[in-house]
């Protein structure tokens, strides 16, 4: 039994203890109380002296080691009180200390019992100076045998080596003296561990011999004596997992989370040392911008003003508690603060100096959708194709909002949308770290500005109940934004930052009509996307994940419009859904699959287009010189329709799902009846047919209903 | 060349009427959500001088949300109506003074349409109706004639307003009535509930200081309403004014 006095000369009694309970569940309650009597303790002499008789005695209190200042103390004190229990006599009210946690056994109260020996700790670096390592202060009890093991590897704090005193465990990430940040590079990751031995009781041992996982083995000699009678020997040890390049395999995570232990043994006693993964990792993440997607007939207006579009912004800042600040550099931030200083330049002159300043500062331009870099300079390797394949898919599968029309209306339909996906900056970094005493901890950094959702999307469809030519339009123009700025410096600061982000971007609906007439809904209508985004950051099995799904809330409404010939016959009303609830897909970013396009065959398409060009009347050519009489002097449907079918085939990137086909067939239509004469309007010479083909009218139709999906792969730099 | 108006109305928190030359032209109830509505006015113009009033009703805690504005847009025939299209020949909003005021907000702009028809004779000029009584004999007997199937007689009841749709839009007046047969027959004479009212249910409302009367079933509907399959309603609107003497259909 080890009685130890307190602050006022209250009795506790010291004990060994059940398991250590770890920091999670560690809750704070009377903390500066505790804090205070602890101190208090470790500063009483009395309490010195029995606690180094206790150790000497090797008591059922678990202290092993020597004390030699009172720095150990303190940390041997606290330590002991993690796992071990401080029960306080009768007088006085009831006090134990238990487990990980200080309770006051009256009340339930606990304190965090690790911040506590941080805190002992901390409170102890002044006394530290003017007492130093070396064993015996003059107000302490002289030893006459002193048996000691320090570990100290040869990583730095404020120029100090970081040095765990009477210690027999240390964990360790080979590297550089001086722990590396974001960005910085170093090709160093060998490490070794000095063993600080000293034992009074018998001669120091030739040399200490380190045994990995794996069973192999070295032997370190000693390097005589160190200073303060303790011999020194170099320990050289290394991480043996994964170290390549694929830092989106399971292998990568796998390595990036375990460690290699070695047992040093042939001092008086054995010490262990984790080594983890050394490199740090540094991703940037800029994803192109997206074409726009154009398809069908919008009933054109001559748009005399700028016309109020409502543009929602969904955003979240996100913060991580008790995280310090980023050392990443804002690329927004530099980009403004260039722009402030220019004097005058014209737009021009200001994009151009803009997009240098990016490059400049983060080569996230110069180095494509995504940059990855490992602290020795290495690139990571990754196939672009299958990593962004998710996101290709996820923005073509928006282009096909057309999906929603149940059927395509007299009046026709046309969507134009623009998109970006993960646009903006990004950039995040990670690795282990040590920490100040034995523990290292996943370091994490990240700067995040990043629009994750960004739509404007316009899309119409006739009214086919309407005795007029009109189109519905829906407007959905908004994006949905993140930003976090933050860096986990500290094993006790909280490990995954999860940042959700959902709601709604809501759009507006209306008409258009032939002037004279009018459709109006008779209640407001809500429409818009819903989206779901989920960014998590230093997850454990990946440092950067970004998940989002996202739909069309659809559009039901009551509708009035005109009856007969300019409303001559009053209204009409009626409730329709005109598009149900459509859901766009998902995506996660890192994904692992590659994007495979839709791809109507060649068949499929000539039936789109022949269904097209023979609706009412046919579309028909006729041949040079030849009279409207001539039966011989047309094409066939075959041949008018394979033309334009050849020009769908040979363009590199338009969508070729069945609604952009028939978007498209439909404007051809639209074209060729402008084209031509006769009593149907239908007939069009060949010259004017040939010139069509081959012209821009039909090459602009092509051009603006890309395959977003391929679209995004290609400025991405991914071939197609 | 053809010129067609539209009055463009954007509310927020509110309800409104607004009236063209005392003719109501738009009832918008925006209390709940915002609206938007862009009908065509040319039936209601009167040349150099038009006068819209507008009546803005609202709850007292929502006065700080309310938000009224519009324009006079004109078109082309032709033309398609809808965000950002068409010339403003007047834009309007809640003048600033009424807002510390009480609802109903009540105010008035002026806006001229000399390249429009004019019917300033039907909506200023025209004799005032005064006899309610005679109003509701009115409706009772287009409501006979809807019953007997008496078509051509229907038509020539509606010829204020065929001839008045014909100068509007610049379009022949075959056109309107061979719509208004064509409606009578597929929509009205099917429609059994289009006769589901009495005398008393008739009620009278006057516009343009009584030169105009709608003809309304109760206060909330108009008089010829037929719901039909598929949850589809339609209305007609009937305003009477008096024609050479006679009363008849004007709008």
């Amino acid at each position: 039994m080890i009685l130890l006095f307190g602050p006022f000369d209250e009795v506790f009694e010291l004990q060994e203890h059940g398991p250590r309970i770890g920091s999670d569940s560690a809750t704070t309650a009377d903390r500066d109380l505790t804090s205070w009597t602890l101190r208090r303790m470790v500063l009483d002499p009395r309490n010195r002296l029995a606690l180094r008789r206790a150790i000497a005695s090797s008591s059922s209190v678990g202290l092993h080691h020597v004390i030699t200042t009172i720095h150990d103390l303190e940390i041997h004190i606290t330590r002991v009180l993690e796992r071990g229990r401080i029960k306080m006599l009768p007088s006085g009210p009831s006090m134990a200390l238990v487990g990980g946690h200080a309770e006051q056994a009256d009340t339930g109260q606990a304190v965090d019992l690790l911040s506590l020996s941080q805190e002992c700790r901390d409170s102890t670096t002044s006394d530290e100076s003017t007492v130093g390592l070396v064993p015996h202060t003059s107000d302490e009890p002289a030893e006459h045998e002193i048996r000691d093991l320090k570990l100290r590897c040869k990583h730095e704090f404020d120029g100090n080596p970081r040095t765990l005193p009477s210690g027999d465990y240390i964990a360790v990430v080979p590297g550089p003296a001086v722990a590396l940040g974001a960005g910085a590079v170093s090709d160093d990751i060998s490490e070794t561990v000095t063993l600080l031995c000293r034992d009074d009781r018998n001669s120091p041992p030739p040399k200490v011999v380190a045994t990995s996982r794996n069973g192999s083995s070295s032997e370190f000699g000693d390097m005589g004596d160190v200073g303060g009678s303790y011999h020194g020997y170099d320990v050289h040890v290394a991480f043996d997992g994964y170290l390549g390049l694929n830092v989106f395999s399971r292998e990568f995570w796998r390595a990036f989370s375990s460690r290699t232990t070695y047992r040093v043994e042939g001092a008086f006693r054995s010490a262990t040392i984790d080594v983890h993964y050394p490199y740090i990792w540094t991703l940037k993440l800029a994803m192109p911008p997206i074409s726009k997607f154009s398809a069908g007939i919008c009933l054109e207006s001559k748009v005399k003003r700028q016309a109020d579009v409502h543009h929602a912004e969904l955003s979240v800042k996100a913060e991580a508690s008790g995280w310090d600040p980023s050392t990443f550099t804002s690329v927004t931030k530099t980009i403004e603060q260039s722009a402030e200083v220019e004097v005058g330049p014209s737009h021009l002159a200001l994009e151009a100096k803009s997009k240098e300043t990016v490059e400049k500062n983060t080569g996230l331009m110069a180095l494509g959708p995504i940059s990855l870099q490992r602290s020795d300079g290495a690139a990571g390797q990754f196939e672009l194709a299958k990593l962004i394949g998710d996101i290709a898919e996820f923005a073509e599968s928006i282009a096909e909002i057309t999906k929603v029309f149940k059927e395509i209306p007299k009046a026709g339909w046309y969507t134009n949308l623009e998109i970006q996906l993960l646009s903006g900056e990004l950039q995040v970094a990670w690795g282990w770290r040590e920490h100040t005493d034995q523990r290292v901890y996943r370091w994490f950094d990240a700067l995040i500005s990043m629009t994750l959702f960004s739509i404007k999307l316009e899309l119409g469809f006739g009214l086919s109940a309407a005795s007029f030519k009109t189109q519905l339009y829906v407007n959905i123009t908004g994006d949905a934004k993140v930003e976090f700025d933050g860096q986990r410096s500290g094993p006790d600061m909280e490990a995954t930052v999860a940042i959700p982000l959902k709601g709604t971007i809501k759009g507006t609906a209306g008409f258009r009509a032939e002037a004279g007439n009018l459709a109006k809904f008779d209640a407001h209508v809500e429409t818009g996307i819903e989206l779901s985004f989920d960014v998590r950051l230093n997850d454990h099995d990946r440092a950067l994940s970004i998940n989002g799904k996202s739909g069309w809330t659809g559009l039901k409404a009551v509708v009035t419009a005109s009856v007969a010939c300019l409303g001559f016959c009053g209204m009409k009303t009626w409730e329709e859904e005109f598009a149900k609830p459509y859901a766009f897909g998902s995506f996660a970013f890192p994904s692992a699959k590659e994007y495979v396009p839709n791809h109507l065959t060649r068949n499929e398409v000539t039936r789109v287009v022949e269904g097209a060009l023979t609706d009412w009347f046919d579309i028909r050519v006729i041949k040079p010189d030849a009279a409207w009489w001539d039966v011989g002097g047309y094409w066939t449907t075959k041949q008018i329709v394979d033309r334009v079918v050849d020009e769908i085939e040979q363009h590199e990137t338009v969508a070729r799902d069945l609604k952009t086909i028939e978007g498209i067939a439909l404007s051809v239509r639209e074209d060729l009846e402008d084209l031509g004469g006769g009593f149907t309007g239908t007939l069009i010479r060949e010259p004017e047919f040939l010139a069509y083909i081959g012209g821009p009218r039909l090459r602009k139709h092509l051009d603006a209903a890309p395959d977003l999906g391929r679209e995004f792969l290609c400025a991405a730099g991914v071939r197609a | 060349m053809t010129v067609i108006y539209h009055l463009n109305v954007r509310l927020v928190a509110c309800e409104a009427r607004v009236f063209i030359n005392g003719f109501p032209v738009e009832h918008i109830d925006a209390r709940a959500a915002p609206r938007e509505s862009a009908p065509p006015i040319n039936l209601c113009l009167t040349g150099a001088y038009n006068r819209l009033d507008a009546e803005i009703h609202f709850e007292h805690e929502a006065s700080e949300q309310v938000a009224v504005e519009g324009e006079i847009l004109r078109f082309e025939k032709g033309d398609v109506v809808g965000p950002g299209a068409g010339d403003p020949v007047l834009s309007w909003s809640l003048p600033r003074q009424l807002r510390d005021q009480p609802s109903p907000w009540v105010f008035s702009e002026q806006f001229s349409t000399v390249d429009a028809p004019s019917f300033e004779h039907r909506l200023r000029a025209a004799s005032q109706l005064r006899d309610e009584e005679a109003i509701r004999d009115y409706a009772m007997y287009v409501r006979e004639l809807i019953a007997r199937g008496m078509v051509d007689e229907f038509v020539e009841q509606m010829r204020p307003k065929l001839d008045d749709f014909a100068r509007a839009f610049d379009e022949p007046v075959t056109t309107f009535e061979a719509d208004l047969r064509e409606y009578f027959r597929t929509v009205l004479l099917p429609g059994a509930s289009v006769l589901d009212f009495s005398r008393s249910e008739v009620v009278p409302r006057p516009y343009c200081e009584g030169r105009v009367w709608e003809l309304r079933r109760g206060t909330d509907d108009a008089l010829i309403t037929v719901p039909v399959d598929g949850g589809v309603v339609y209305r007609l609107p009937l305003y009477v004014g008096s024609h050479d003497g006679e009363l008849e259909i004007v709008r």
